[in-house]
């Protein structure tokens, strides 16, 4: 039973997840010094000490769209390198123990949709991140595996990399560069703009990476609870999900959105200690 | 146990930059393409490359180097400098030639290497474009068949298309045809060229038809108001028989027409 008479234990304030911030900072800049330096790499200017390859070398989703023609050919798709392959196998492997935590602290577009969201929660405050009804929310959430389907057969089938054209993670980053597609600067245009009512749009709706890493929320290791012994049922845990689960209606979470960001959890933002958690093993 | 946000940074940075260190520790960790294209898998080519698979981060030298193809027939393919095609990525084509009504880019030479190796590729897959002087190559050099010879008639790249100064100024090795009055060179279609020159002195030729083709002589050029010394100066020696047709001066002296039809054309135009 979820208590609804105070709690004795200190309720404490809210505190920020600052660290996630400053991992994800880190990898934005660390992704975007890298794209700099692959143009200035092409002309005869890079920087020595920083990586230069191509962003489609550090995307974890190129070894996923690839993984057909790799088993059947032993090759990569155009464009893809086995750095992709590497990236992806850790990526599932960070996803086996703690779900799309790659969405949540690694991917510079997350951040960047996280970034845009603080300019709109001041415009429409409250009203932020609601504007779509709940029953059409739940049916788009879907869309993403629909991508991620369509993604995947049609690189199988074409042998090349077909989301570049409308990747807004590679247009993101190379804006000023003469590969970016038009499809792809749309894309990014419509996220940046979507982002400005919605938390984090494209991760939600069109991510085909997210839509596959989502299912690992299903039987990831470590588990976020919530103890409904000390649960005062404030809804802190709800309103701060980028994603809108209603952390507050489960004892687990396994939403295959779930992001693994930690924000609802005792150590961000739920005001109770040892409330909301990620746990190892089912205990805490 | 808890999992506090600090143990998730540390197991996220750890996992992802350890997973890093130890492929390249394995030397698994491969960022670039190891430039090896597909192979035929079956068929009478079965084992060998497939240039359908040639990408954009291939250099000519690769390309040279996969496909035994002499650099020096790149070269007159995709005009560039013999001596630095080799380093250039066929990326660079589609910038190169981007003043065309047409793309010519790795498609091109990929469509070049399947026809100059004789091996199976498929027309349809996508509308690629050679320069006159490929096409040239390949009737000389390989067996062509009446489809591949009717898809190149109409995929052949017969426009006037203005070149970089210090691209063409490199390819041109000959001292001679380089000429001081060609600011912008011109590289043009030859003979076949719609609207090219017809190569007599027809008086009801129009400005816009006086371009360069091969059944152009030098008494044409004379017709069209260029003046003798301007182009003795452009060729490097006086003026041989007038009547004696460009390209077949240039090909005596063992010189690129389509080059030295550039130089000449900025003349022709100049006189226009």
């Amino acid at each position: 039973m979820e208590s609804t008479q105070p709690v004795k234990k200190s309720i404490k304030r809210r505190k920020p997840n600052w660290i996630r911030g400053w991992v994800q900072l880190f990898f934005f800049v660390l992704i975007a010094l890298i794209s700099i330096n692959h143009t200035l790499a092409e002309e005869g200017k890079g920087i020595a000490f920083l990586s230069s390859a191509s962003l489609h070398a550090l995307c974890p989703f190129g070894g996923v769209v690839s993984l057909y023609q790799f088993i059947t050919t032993g090759t990569f798709v155009q464009k893809v390198h086995q750095s992709s392959l590497i990236l992806m196998i850790i990526g599932i492997v960070l996803a086996l123990f703690a779900g799309p935590v790659f969405c949540g602290w690694v991917c510079p577009l997350g951040t960047f949709q996280e970034w845009i969201a603080k300019l709109g929660k001041k415009i429409f405050k409250r009203r932020y991140n609601h504007f779509i009804p709940a029953k059409v929310d739940n049916v788009l959430r879907y869309l993403r595996y629909f991508v991620l389907i369509w993604v995947v057969f049609m690189t199988a089938r074409s042998m090349t990399l077909v989301f570049a054209e409308v990747d807004p993670y590679y247009a993101l980053f190379n804006f000023w560069s003469r590969e970016v597609s038009i499809g792809g600067l749309l894309v990014l245009g419509i996220t940046i703009l979507a982002s400005l009512f919605v938390e984090r749009p494209w991760c939600k709706y069109a991510c085909p990476y997210g839509a596959f890493l989502g299912i690992f929320n299903l039987f990831r290791v470590f588990s976020l609870r919530r103890d409904t012994n000390t649960c005062i049922n404030c809804k802190v845990c709800d309103k701060v999900c980028p994603m809108n689960i209603e952390v507050s209606k489960l004892e687990v979470v396994r939403n295959h959105q779930c992001i693994s960001c930690m924000e609802c959890t005792s150590s961000a933002h739920c005001p109770v200690p040892q409330t909301v958690d990620f746990v190892i093993g089912g205990k805490k | 146990m808890r999992i506090t946000p600090r143990w998730m940074a540390v197991f996220v940075v750890t996992v992802l930059f350890g997973g890093i260190l130890v492929s390249m520790a394995l030397g698994e960790w491969e960022t670039k393409s190891t430039k090896e294209p597909l192979r035929f898998t079956k068929g009478e080519f079965a084992g060998e490359y497939n240039p359908a698979d040639i990408r954009g981060s291939y250099t000519f030298g690769d390309v040279s180097r996969l496909f035994e193809i002499p650099l020096e027939d790149l070269a007159v393919a995709f005009y560039f400098p013999e001596p630095e095609i080799a380093a250039v990525y066929l990326r660079m084509l589609e910038e190169r030639f981007s003043n065309l009504d047409v793309e010519l880019g790795t498609g091109s030479v990929k469509l070049f290497v399947a026809l100059y190796k004789s091996y199976p590729y498929d027309l349809s897959v996508e509308d690629s474009y050679l320069l006159l002087e490929a096409v040239e190559l390949l009737k000389q050099k390989a067996f062509l068949n009446p489809e591949q010879l009717a898809y190149l008639e109409s995929h052949t790249i017969t426009e006037a298309i203005a070149l970089p100064a210090p691209a063409i100024q490199s390819m041109t090795t000959p001292s001679e045809l380089t000429t001081e009055s060609a600011s912008e060179p011109v590289l043009s279609g030859g003979s076949g060229a719609p609207g090219g020159g017809s190569g007599t002195s027809d008086p009801e030729h129009t400005p816009e038809a006086y371009k360069i083709a091969g059944k152009t002589t030098f008494q044409n050029l004379l017709d069209w108001g260029v003046k003798q010394e301007d182009i003795e100066k452009a060729i490097g020696q006086s003026l041989p028989s007038l009547n004696l047709l460009i390209k077949d001066w240039a090909t005596a002296k063992g010189l690129s027409f389509s080059i030295l039809k550039g130089q000449l054309q900025v003349l022709v135009d100049a006189v226009k």
